[in-house]
């Protein structure tokens, strides 16, 4: 699999010159490595695969969620496929809180893949090889902040069989699979309120958890830093969020992550998607 | 353990005493700070104009694609030329990137050829954190009264890194503070008074 290194940006000399005890690393101590993956090493006419953007992190670097929080950019990405394939979204797994002197980001430490699925055409040709292309770009934190950007390339034969994955490419898959946010399971029921300085969210059907944190999803509708309050309903919970100052009044969707934890046993991770009724 | 405590507190306080008073409408929390040249600025003195404050962190790359493309600076030029004040808000701890001596700071506002009126000198945090001022760049207009007019990003393209000037959804490009000046000194309603703003976090002292 290629991996390119990160190129930073041509930041004029003279302005890097001026910077006055600027801990940004030496040449060379790249911050993040990026690659791209595909799960499987041989494509099937009109199958979907995943891929994947691989970053590895240096010690106490950060990239960012598809919300960054209170500073800081997601990465993103920019197709360039052969005629009839098609790339989705990036699947965001559950993102870290990373916070900051009084503010928070949300992100991803060491290790993260970021999978995208790919739509494989009907018409691909077994027996032909297709390239496929993808221009990245992120912004890689620890104190100081430094952008990077990479054209990442991909080559795979289509056949008429799928082979399996790579043993090198399954746990990484797996992985990253596991820590995708999950719908929400039939028997519960979520209630999303807004009022003027708070939102509350509500989930019944099953007993309240030890802690529950809402990731938004959306930049600027939830004061990133401000606690969470949890309070236990008779089956279930509240959480109430407050408000970032000028949020719009009128928001009608809440959308974001919420990861619940109990006494033991590992953390559950909900995606949500809801519609947020106001208080009369 | 006991002073530990104690500061959380009050750093919690003055974020959410800051949290507070700061939106589009409300009075915008008068400041005094020594600027790179030495002088003394105060916010209150510019009673009468249009300020715009903009927080800054010469090592930030958003702040670095901005002034390497000399796209601040001649949004800075236009405005102070008539008659607006321009206060760059420098919040970064010794220590941070960021952070210069004022003999320093003067030294990068020339080599940068910046056009605000002034460079004002918070390595305390005290103005970022009564503002609220979460990224560099991270602008604020406040009107003539003294009131907040604009608070958010500086334009709509936190992706383009000052290389094309188009939104970053396909958008037309905008830059808010420009567009917020031009409505009002025109006296019209301001279209987009407020916005998240983008870019490296305040490096504030932890």
């Amino acid at each position: 699999m290629p991996i390119r290194r990160p190129r930073l940006r041509n930041i004029p000399l003279a302005i890097l010159a001026l910077l006055p005890l600027l801990s940004s690393p030496a040449l060379g101590e790249e911050p993040a490595q990026v690659s791209l993956l595909c799960e499987v090493a041989s494509l099937t006419p009109g199958k979907p695969v995943t891929l994947g953007l691989r970053f590895k992190l240096k010690k106490g670097w950060h990239i960012y969620w598809r919300n960054p929080g209170d500073s800081g950019q997601a990465p993103s990405v920019k197709w360039d496929l052969p005629k009839g394939f098609r790339a989705g979204e990036i699947l965001w797994p559950v993102p870290k809180k990373l916070p900051a002197s009084g503010m928070l980001d949300y992100g991803y430490e060491g290790e993260v893949l970021l999978p995208v699925p790919l739509e494989v055409p009907k018409q691909a040709k077994p027996g032909q090889e297709v390239l496929l292309s993808a221009k990245v770009k992120w912004l890689v934190c620890h104190e100081v902040c430094l952008p990077g950007e990479a054209t990442l390339k991909l080559q795979l034969p289509i056949k008429d069989r799928r082979m399996g994955p790579a043993m090198k490419t399954k746990g990484v898959f797996q992985k990253a699979r596991d820590s995708l946010p999950l719908p929400l399971p039939e028997d519960r029921r979520l209630t999303a309120i807004r009022g003027p300085k708070d939102l509350k969210l509500s989930l019944e059907g099953a007993p309240a958890p030890k802690t529950a944190t809402f990731f938004p999803a959306q930049p600027g509708l939830v004061e990133n830093a401000a606690a969470q309050d949890l309070k236990a309903l008779e089956n279930g919970f509240e959480l109430t969020l407050k408000r970032s100052e000028g949020s719009p009044q009128d928001v009608q969707t809440l959308e974001g992550v919420l990861v619940l934890k109990d006494e033991k046993g590992p953390s559950r991770a909900y995606g949500i998607s809801t519609k947020l009724y106001s208080l009369r | 353990m006991k002073m530990l405590k104690f500061s959380t507190f009050v750093a919690g306080f003055a974020l959410a005493v800051a949290t507070q008073a700061v939106e589009v409408g409300k009075k915008a929390p008068d400041f005094t700070g020594k600027d790179s040249a030495g002088h003394e600025q105060k916010l209150s003195a510019y009673k009468g104009k249009y300020v715009v404050l903009e927080w800054t962190n010469h090592g930030c790359p958003f702040v670095v694609s901005h002034y390497a493309k000399n796209k601040m600076q001649k949004v800075q030029e236009k405005w102070t030329k008539k008659d607006v004040v321009w206060l760059r808000v420098l919040s970064s701890a010794p220590g941070k990137q960021g952070y210069c001596s004022p003999e320093e700071c003067e030294a990068a506002v020339k080599e940068h050829k910046t056009k605000a009126s002034a460079t004002v000198l918070d390595p305390s945090g005290k103005i970022g954190k009564k503002y609220g001022a979460k990224t560099t760049p991270h602008m604020f207009v406040v009107d003539p009264k003294g009131n907040f007019a604009y608070m958010g990003a500086i334009d709509n393209a936190p992706r383009e890194d000052g290389k094309v000037s188009k939104g970053a959804d396909g958008s037309p490009f905008v830059n808010y503070v420009d567009q917020a000046l031009t409505e009002a000194l025109a006296g019209k309603a301001i279209s987009v008074p407020s916005t998240v703003p983008y870019g490296c976090g305040v490096k504030y002292k932890d």
